[in-house]
């Protein structure tokens, strides 16, 4: 079992209104994937006659890799200190695994800095991302947040935190956390909401997926995840 | 504080046997959707303002198999017939009636557009196989208490909002007499293709966007935050009082077919 854990109301209405403010005047860049014809539903009527589109990816933005570039987005970089510091007795540094970054097919890259470019090569530590509708894009499969790692280091954490500052139960986006046994899913898993102001930190080593956002949403699910690692000496 | 409904989970009552022969069985049913237009996806900051970059697309809706418009019918779908009766006997001591509030099929009992297999063109008018019989004029008139229902790529079709089990009928909300038994028809299923249930409870005042349900399905009900979630296990059975909120969830592109639930409208005595 990892550790899995969530909060609520522990994040200053002001700075949960900057950083979802900032996110707004963000580009958010995602890739266009294919997706395969249905062909699933035998002797149906209208079952497989859905035209080819191309789909989303998850949408993300970049806000870096170390303690530096974040506060270069200084909503971003006050919610990880927030939290950092009034939750976790500062107990975390910027220096979990980092998530690679795609640059966006979609839309010109001419507002994008050359801050933005650094880090877009590295991957980053400190990031949004925000889930289309189920219609758009498929649930990733179940995932760690990590990759080569020996499944034994226990100093790796990723803190989520929900942006939205408004958000219904039937607009769905929970995330899913699995526990494993020799990297096989189990079923059932434990689920959380898209509460707005949720903290959620868990283990890197978590299995976890994220569903989409339904169609009836009035905006996507907008999660602020920061990688991080526990400092030397400190533990959970 | 929200009122709690009766639902329970049974796993491996099934025998292999009956499983299979109710699998086989859905395969050479015919499936009845229905199509509906998305609206364009529009929540995206970019560039030049707020990004509307995905097309118009026509989606599914659920699809169904309709068995029984009254328990009688049962008879004709043997396999159906069979899985109904062990369970009815070996799960709850033959408590259970079919005779639950009836669900309407998508393409077949609303008054949707449908496609005919290998015609592209959009239609108005569906025959249901053997049209002639007594009783598929009765499920079309009246829903069904017994049916498959298939959920979809989550990419063709939207999650449906949480909902109670009655559509046709109007029925006290304090009525307790009626229950859903679900059946996990699939033979092979695996947890990251997803289609779980997920239960809400009540809400005792408004939640934004809740009211989608009343706008859009005249179910009135305040939805509050879901309480549970069931996968979609193989030959899992699930009872769930009729007045429980709850929603099929779809299903992921990884998934070699859509999750089949084979569900029985029923009271318990």
């Amino acid at each position: 079992m990892y550790k899995l854990e969530y909060y609520d109301n522990q994040v200053p209405q002001d700075i949960h209104v900057e950083a979802y403010n900032y996110l707004q005047t963000r580009y958010w860049e995602c890739r266009l994937r294919n997706v395969p014809e249905p062909g699933i539903s035998p002797n149906a009527i209208g079952a497989d006659l859905i035209p080819y589109v191309a789909k989303k990816t998850i949408y993300r933005i970049n806000f870096g890799s170390n303690f530096r570039a974040i506060h270069k987005h200084a909503p971003i970089g006050n919610l990880f200190d927030c939290i950092n510091s009034t939750m976790f007795d500062n107990k975390f540094e910027l220096a979990g695994k980092e998530i690679g970054f795609y640059p966006s097919e979609l839309y010109p890259r001419s507002e994008i800095d050359d801050f933005h470019f650094d880090c877009a090569h590295v991957g980053c530590t400190s990031y949004m991302q925000a889930q289309p509708y189920e219609t758009v894009k498929r649930t990733r499969a179940p995932h760690r947040d990590w990759d080569s790692t020996p499944l034994d280091n226990d100093r790796y954490y990723t803190i989520t935190f929900v942006a939205n500052q408004i958000w219904s139960p039937v607009w769905h986006a929970e995330m899913f956390f699995y526990n494993d046994t020799n990297n096989e899913v189990e079923w059932d898993p434990k689920f959380i909401t898209n509460m707005p102001g949720r903290v959620i930190l868990h283990d890197s080593r978590m299995l976890h997926a994220s569903r989409p956002t339904s169609v009836l949403a009035q905006e996507l699910s907008q999660r602020i995840g920061f990688r991080v690692k526990l400092k030397d000496g400190r533990n959970v | 504080m929200a009122e709690m409904y009766n639902k329970q989970v049974y796993d491996n009552t099934v025998p292999s046997d009956i499983q299979k022969a109710a699998y086989d069985y859905l395969q050479i049913q015919r499936w009845y959707t229905g199509y509906r237009e998305l609206p364009q996806l529009d929540l995206v900051p970019a560039i030049d303002g707020w990004a509307d970059t995905t097309p118009p697309q026509v989606q599914h809706s659920i699809t169904r198999v309709p068995f029984a418009a009254r328990a009688e019918h049962l008879a004709l779908h043997p396999p159906i017939e069979q899985l109904f009766n062990h369970i009815n006997q070996n799960v709850f001591d033959n408590k259970l009636e079919l005779n639950g509030l009836a669900e309407p099929s998508p393409g077949l009992n609303y008054p949707a557009r449908k496609h005919v297999r290998g015609d592209s063109s959009l239609t108005t008018n569906v025959q249901f196989e053997d049209a002639s019989k007594p009783w598929h004029h009765e499920v079309l008139e009246n829903g069904s208490i017994a049916y498959l229902q298939a959920h979809p790529y989550e990419t063709m079709r939207q999650v449906r909002v949480p909902h109670r089990d009655w559509a046709f009928k109007s029925i006290e909300h304090n009525d307790n007499n009626y229950h859903t038994v679900m059946y996990v028809a699939n033979l092979v299923w695996k947890p990251e293709w997803f289609g779980e249930f997920t239960f809400f409870e009540d809400a005792q005042e408004d939640i934004i966007g809740a009211d989608y349900n009343e706008l859009k399905e005249n179910r009135k009900v305040k939805i509050g935050w879901p309480t549970d979630m069931i996968d979609n296990v193989p030959g899992r059975i699930v009872v769930q009082d009729g007045r429980q909120l709850h929603a099929s969830r779809a299903v992921s592109e990884a998934a070699p077919e859509p999750t089949l639930h084979i569900n029985f409208r029923v009271t318990i005595n």
